[in-house]
């Protein structure tokens, strides 16, 4: 993970050395055009940002808010998420199914944290869809209880699918969208293990993806 | 007449690709920069030296790969590697394929530009021995198919008087052949005759 981050990194601050470098070589000639010093500053503040802005990114998701976790029914919180990307369900042309389990054990779970996670799921799960056309966008949304009494949640899309090595996507920095930082998966893996579950990836039949990850239950129900 | 260099940049950073021109500028260099090896690819690259600066992260096609993809294509311009995390194995590779130098970013501009100052020398070198190959190749080819046998028996080791016998004519008629082989080839001794048919005729040609 650090490799990728500095690779994240890396980026801005080559260019800002380069074009530093560049500067102080025709400073020392006597040939540094003001016009020409004006657009390298310019780059080396625009990449300075970025490099700061790689770093907040990366800040605000491994920051360490304090967990709160309460016994939560995990259908609520699906609904609650489902409400929010509403609106980019509509603008994408999804069409959303839920299929929950009623009575739903109780798990004990930090609210946000979870939210979190099915947000990334239900996010992506949108975007691998965005560029379906001749197949209907369907997303569901399932939860359930697996035998060992741990509650499930799958989220299956019929987007673009997953490549052979399903299993990358949780790794750091690995993605597939153009504007995509390679981070949602990762981190809503180690939420997941963080409340004692697992996230996993597998190809959804006959096209997309299904993301399923478990919680352990905790004896109350709803 | 001096040739122009150019150095190619292969970047999917457009920054990364910005600055890098700018920075080889400063030293009077050319550069050309691309954001992905494809795009590289299907530009006409001109005939003059050249050298390429890599990104070993390149999306869709990593820049391993793409060396790789040069060599089969027969196109053998030096690389210059640069990687945000260039682990050992990696840059073995990449030395093996025959890479000039591979650095890790952020680098040092000397670094860099010392490394492409050797690929563009490197490649300087290559343009030169193509030239000079091909050019040996013309003078070789002009050389009629008996004087190319006599040429071949000369350096053989054979003298005028048994190349005469094993091709059953007159040794004065050898000699002809042989004075005019080396006016031909532009051989200013036998020595350097030798050096040139070696280099233009493989091993198995040569006569047993």
């Amino acid at each position: 993970m650090t490799a990728s981050i500095a690779h994240e990194v890396n980026q801005p601050l080559t260019a800002i050395t380069n074009n530093g470098s560049a500067c102080l070589r025709l400073l020392a000639n006597q040939n540094l055009d003001p016009e020409v010093l004006r657009r390298a500053l310019e780059e080396i503040v625009a990449d300075g940002n970025r490099a700061s802005a790689v770093i907040a990114r990366i800040r605000g998701f491994i920051k360490k808010a304090p967990e709160e976790k309460s016994e939560l029914d995990v259908n609520e919180v699906i609904q609650e998420v489902l409400a929010l990307v509403g609106p980019e369900l509509q603008k994408n042309r999804v069409s959303v199914e839920c299929d929950l389990r009623k009575a739903l054990p109780l798990v004990l779970a930090d609210r946000v944290q979870l939210q979190q996670v099915l947000l990334n799921l239900v996010v992506n799960g949108i975007e691998a869809m965005t560029a379906v056309t001749e197949r209907p966008r369907e997303l569901l949304v399932k939860s359930q209880i697996e035998e060992s009494g741990d509650l499930m949640v799958t989220v299956r899309d019929s987007g673009t699918g997953l490549s052979s090595e399903a299993d990358r996507v949780f790794t750091p920095f690995f993605t597939t969208k153009a504007n995509g930082m390679g981070m949602g998966l990762p981190i809503s893996r180690s939420l997941v293990e963080g409340h004692g579950g697992r996230l996993w990836a597998t190809p959804n039949s006959p096209h997309g993806a299904v993301f399923s990850f478990t919680l352990p239950a905790t004896g109350s129900s709803s | 007449m001096t040739e122009v260099p150019v150095v190619f940049v292969v970047d999917d950073d457009a920054s990364v690709r910005s600055s890098l021109k700018f920075l080889l500028s400063t030293v009077g260099l050319h550069a050309e920069a691309f954001d992905s090896a494809d795009s590289f690819l299907r530009k006409k690259c001109p005939d003059v030296p050249s050298c390429l600066v890599l990104d070993v992260r390149l999306p869709g096609l990593s820049g391993l790969d793409f060396q790789r993809d040069l060599a089969a294509r027969n196109i053998c311009i030096p690389i210059v590697f640069l990687t945000g995390h260039g682990d050992i194995p990696m840059s073995v590779r990449a030395m093996k394929g025959g890479a000039v130098e591979f650095l890790t970013k952020p680098f040092r501009d000397q670094d860099l530009l010392d490394a492409v100052r050797v690929g563009l020398d490197r490649d300087r070198a290559r343009r030169e021995q193509e030239k000079e190959m091909a050019g040996l190749r013309t003078r070789f080819d002009s050389l009629t198919s008996r004087e190319q046998e006599v040429v071949s028996m000369v350096i053989a080791g054979m003298l005028n008087k048994q190349i005469a016998a094993e091709l059953g004519t007159a040794e004065s008629t050898v000699k002809v052949q042989r004075s005019r082989a080396m006016e031909k080839m532009q051989a200013e001794s036998l020595a350097h005759l030798i050096k040139m048919i070696q280099k233009v005729q493989p091993p198995s040609q040569k006569a047993s």
